[in-house]
């Protein structure tokens, strides 16, 4: 049993599990202020997979680890709100912050397979973290620790392994029972199977996806890989340089992508069924924040930019009540 | 024999390559193991093809043969018709190199970084030979930039490797391999470290440089749809050998070794819904460590196919289509 167990707020509304409401994030440089998570805001339910695309320094790991306020100097919450079943994570103190994560939130970082210490066992890392949390004798740690194994397709022999012992993909299988221990209700993963395999990637998202329908909880999935996020994930939000510019369901972002950027992202990756024709992605290079333009971030790089792009920041605007974009031509379209 | 000419000569071949590597230090832990089995292959100018695997199958072991990184434990490699070792003895090391350039994985470490970009490019220029006088040198290298769209050239020339993005430097590591007019270039996932927007950019780059400049393209990739985008030709590689190669829309669309199925298989698709049962595609099992002395087909034992034969002799080369074969006993 918990030592305690985290309570959410009695008088609030709980059929969100986490609430971010115009999050900013900010690095800062010698080269001046980078914002890196700008004015984003969305929810996760009870369930829920989501996912959240964009290319490398968009911004979406930023926003992962602010989540769990597992960011560090030089990188500073400077304004908006995340509300976890309605408690509000940017005050928490540290005992209470100590309580939320891994019990509540738990996340598998990018290059998880490396996260782990080389020169103590597996064993040891899992009860590590049940023993933090948990008030329980270490043999029943241990115990627990071997059913987890299982629950992730590996064979309870293995907590005597050192990681080195172990391939890629069972590595990052340890990592997930890791971050399965507690029980939590949210598990954030940055790029979780990028370093892996296309056959290892795949057994390991369907038995994450069985331990999701067995216990029940919710996903951040963050990666660049579209295709799989398009496979996998219930809703998904597309992040460019720190901005949310689209967010919808799996299904309206693939089939009726609005943003131009979303357009482009999808065209980008070759099937391998479709027609075999010359692809044309996005142009141009990804956007340096410390240049950052006036207006919408993309304009340099988008086809369809028109006047209202250099001067105005595109604000979000829904297209169903499920989906929706940042961008101007959406204005253009409902008001032409 | 269909009719010689020159698009359908070969410009490059490998024949029955083998690579092995001694592991482990002490004299009583050492141990063989064979990253390249009988491997052939023909690579054409102006057509790509493509070597897929996952990571360990072997699939750079092949281009790095090909690049003189390694010597080839057994089997032949011509260029021209002639062997690669006799075309070293007569014009150099770096004469071979001429005819065949690389592409890295990683563009942050491949470019010196206390040079400008002119530097890293006049340099293979001057060290091949192919210019004289410093005015010429330097509108060549202009010209380079130009070529792989890094424009304006005279701007990126001044410029240092930390001043430019992923997708830049992967074009002036790719300019500098087309600085001395090479015939082949090996290309070892040249895509896979560069952001999703920009890693189409380069591979549009790169089809038009075998169109154009009819180069011959070795790609090595683990993602199978970008194989099929860019090259007309596609091998699949497992633990050191090649299972199944052809035409690319051959292999993959009707891919016939078990393990190329389960490869096809494990791809994302979206829009199709998660839980695609992998065991309806192979058994549990580990990737065996390939040695001289092992027999038979490496995917025996996770096939779900697989007869007493499979472990213990290699199947032979099937052909299953006009530009389509395989390595496997289902089609013998």
């Amino acid at each position: 049993m918990a030592l305690q167990a985290f309570q959410p707020a009695p008088d609030e509304d709980t059929s969100e599990l986490l609430e971010i409401k115009n999050l900013c994030v900010d690095y800062v440089s010698p080269k001046g202020m980078v914002r890196a998570v700008n004015n984003v805001s969305l929810k996760i339910r009870p369930g829920e997979t989501l996912g959240l695309a964009g290319e490398s320094g968009c911004g979406k790991s930023t926003l992962a680890f602010s989540i769990s306020r597992l960011h560090k100097a030089p990188a500073l919450i400077s304004e908006g709100e995340i509300r976890y079943r309605g408690r509000d994570v940017l005050s928490m103190n540290k005992r209470t912050l100590r309580q939320f994560r891994w019990n509540e939130v738990s996340v598998v970082f990018q290059s998880a397979m490396n996260s782990l210490n080389p020169v103590i066992t597996v064993g040891e890392q899992i009860i590590d973290v049940i023993l933090a949390h948990r008030k329980i004798k270490s043999k029943d740690a241990w115990r627990q620790g071997e059913e987890l194994l299982q629950t992730v397709g590996l064979h309870a022999s293995r907590m005597d392994s050192f990681p080195h012992q172990l391939s890629g993909g069972m590595r990052q299988r340890v990592v997930i029972a890791i971050a399965l221990a507690l029980r939590p209700r949210l598990i954030i993963m940055d790029e979780p199977t990028t370093a892996l395999d296309v056959v290892v990637e795949r057994e390991i998202m369907d038995e994450l996806y069985q331990l999701k329908d067995k216990f029940g909880f919710s996903i951040l999935f963050i990666s660049h890989d579209l295709s799989l996020m398009g496979e996998i994930a219930d809703r998904i939000g597309i992040m460019y340089a720190g901005k949310l510019v689209e967010l919808g369901t799996a299904d309206e972002v693939f089939t009726r992508p609005q943003h131009p950027y979303t357009q482009g992202l999808i065209n980008s990756f070759p099937t391998i069924h479709g027609p075999r024709e010359r692809l044309y992605g996005i142009a141009g290079n990804p956007l340096n924040l410390l240049e950052a333009p006036e207006g919408c971030y993309f304009q340099d790089r988008c086809a369809q930019c028109f006047s209202p792009c250099r001067t105005h920041d595109p604000k979000m605007s829904e297209v169903s009540s499920t989906h929706q974009a940042a961008c101007h031509l959406l204005a253009e379209r409902t008001s032409g | 024999m269909t009719v010689t000419t020159e698009a359908n000569t070969p410009i490059v071949s490998a024949r029955e390559l083998s690579k092995d590597f001694t592991l482990g230090g002490s004299m009583l832990e050492r141990t063989t193991m064979r990253a390249l089995n009988a491997v052939s292959f023909d690579l054409f100018p102006g057509q790509a093809l493509a070597i897929v695997g996952e990571s360990g199958s072997g699939k750079s072991t092949g281009a790095r043969i090909l690049s003189q990184v390694h010597e080839a434990t057994s089997g032949e490699v011509t260029f021209r018709g002639q062997p690669m070792h006799e075309l070293i003895a007569q014009g150099g090391k770096r004469g071979f190199a001429s005819h065949v350039q690389m592409i890295f994985q990683d563009p942050f470490g491949s470019l010196n970084p206390v040079h400008r970009i002119f530097y890293q490019i006049a340099r293979p220029l001057q060290l091949h030979g192919k210019i004289r006088g410093k005015t010429a040198l330097r509108e060549r290298v202009l010209e380079l930039l130009e070529t792989v769209g890094l424009t304006p050239a005279a701007e990126t020339a001044d410029k240092f490797p930390y001043e430019l993005s992923g997708g830049q430097r992967q074009r002036v590591a790719i300019a500098r391999a087309l600085a001395v007019e090479p015939d082949v270039i090996l290309a070892d996932e040249p895509i896979s470290m560069l952001d999703v927007s920009i890693r189409l950019g380069i591979l549009n780059l790169m089809l038009d440089l075998k169109d154009q400049h009819g180069i011959a393209f070795m790609y090595i990739t683990h993602d199978i749809a970008t194989a099929r985008y860019f090259a007309e030709r596609t091998a699949v590689m497992y633990v050191g050998h090649m299972v199944e190669w052809g035409n690319s829309d051959a292999v993959t669309q009707n891919p016939q070794h078990p393990y190329t199925q389960l490869l096809l298989a494990a791809v994302p698709q979206p829009g199709s819904q998660n839980s695609r049962d992998m065991s309806q595609y192979q058994h549990k099992a580990d990737i065996p460590m390939w040695q001289p002395e092992s027999t038979g087909c490496p995917f025996a034992e996770r096939c779900l196919h697989a007869s007493p034969q499979c472990s213990t002799q290699l199947p032979k080369v099937t052909q299953v289509a006009e530009d389509h074969f395989v390595r496997c006993y289902l089609y013998e």
